[in-house]
């Protein structure tokens, strides 16, 4: 059993922020990467992905039964359905390339991720592969606290007092005093 | 400064320790799917794939790229009936030589070019390893079949008739070795011709 003053001295350390500009980094990367992806494809999505993919909605539900992967796009093969993915799928690249409101905008950058890349594995290379994973790794990340419109909103707001975690950057300095509060307490 | 109480810091301790132990074994998980085949891995094969697939499949090809050493070049042609019976077997249409049209000269060029057909024929080909006879239904042979009629058709389009069947071709040649290389290896073409195929209706949904 762990002693709970230990736990006590470790938990500011640990309920920080681990590399957050390697996380930001790999954020604005892999989204910006995917985002200029699916802006190329926008005069191929359809064939690619969509209705007019020779990879039809059909036989891609014969193999979804072998593999089990995911995808929105199998809940219905309509056109319009399929275009409000793709929109999704590009708002939320720039979302989170850009660490607007970045949980929300990662998970829905990892659902349509998923979505499109499922729909149709066989127009997919390395690369693609990559942006799967990363999409899938971001959503546990916390990599918005730098770089991001998230942290340019935090740093004009004051933070309330009595609540560290919002500016993640005061952490260290604030850390030693931490000490000494749990130890009168 | 925040204080936590005890039973938040138990319920902190807690799941901490619990994302740690699921964190590690699914590294472990991906470490023994990556590593080369060994008993533990041999031992556990059912456990790990159902970690690794089909979300975390590991085929990044990045730091060790495969290039490909074979040239595969597909072609396609279809014979169609006009209204008044006389039926056409029309000309080969090349199907990867167009791809590699548009692949060159181009910065950015399209998954569409790039991997669409060649992926297609290496799900065949994977499918079809003792020849070209029809597979049984419901199968992934079948997929590839069916798959392939598909991009065939839409490449070629109705021409004007009603196309009858399609018939696809696939010049295999490996690629010559560089200069400096002492490896032998025949470079002569390999050809083969796949059965016809019927096309119906139903096989044109969604292309046009």
């Amino acid at each position: 059993m762990i002693p709970g003053g230990a736990v006590r001295a470790a938990l500011p350390r640990l309920l920080t922020t681990l590399a957050p500009y390697q996380a930001a980094a790999v954020r604005i990367g892999t989204a910006g990467t995917w985002g200029a992806f699916l802006l190329r494809e926008w005069p191929n999505r359809r064939l690619l992905y969509g209705d007019r993919s020779p990879w039809s909605a059909e036989l891609n539900d014969r193999l979804l039964a072998d593999t089990h992967a995911f995808t929105v796009l199998s809940w219905s093969g309509g056109r319009w359905w399929f275009e409000a993915v793709y929109l999704l799928a590009l708002a939320s690249a720039a979302a989170l390339a850009l660490g607007w409101r970045t949980r929300v905008s990662a998970a829905a950058f990892a659902l349509t991720v998923l979505s499109l890349q499922n729909r149709n594995v066989l127009v997919g290379d390395g690369g693609d592969n990559l942006v799967h994973l990363m999409a899938i790794y971001l959503v546990f990340t916390r990599c918005g606290t730098v770089w991001s419109l998230d942290a340019r909103r935090r740093a004009r707001r004051p933070a309330p007092t009595g609540r560290p975690g919002a500016n993640p950057g005061r952490w260290p300095t604030r850390w030693p005093r931490c000490c000494t509060t749990a130890r009168c307490w | 400064m925040r204080v936590w109480s005890k039973p938040a810091r138990a319920v902190l301790a807690v799941a901490g320790a619990g994302l740690a132990a699921c964190t590690l074994a699914f590294l472990a998980a991906l470490f023994l799917h990556v590593a080369p085949e060994n008993s533990v891995s041999r031992e556990y094969r059912a456990q790990l794939n159902a970690v690794v697939y089909p979300e975390f499949e590991q085929n990044w090809q990045l730091f060790a790229p495969d290039p490909l050493q074979r040239e595969v070049t597909v072609s396609a042609r279809v014979q169609t009936v006009a209204d008044d019976g006389r039926v056409t077997t029309r000309d080969w249409h090349p199907l990867s030589a167009q791809d590699l049209a548009a692949v060159r000269h181009d910065p950015a060029p399209s998954h569409l070019d790039q991997n669409l057909l060649r992926r297609a024929w290496d799900l065949y080909a994977s499918t079809h390893p003792d020849g070209d006879g029809p597979s049984p239904a419901g199968s992934r042979g079948r997929i590839a079949e069916q798959y392939l009629k598909r991009i065939a058709l839409q490449r070629i389009g109705r021409a004007g008739e009603r196309v009858l069947q399609v018939q696809l071709r696939v010049d295999t040649a490996t690629l010559a070795p560089p200069a400096w290389s002492q490896e032998q290896v025949d470079t002569s073409v390999h050809s083969r011709e796949l059965p016809w195929w019927p096309v119906q209706d139903e096989d044109w949904r969604g292309l046009e």
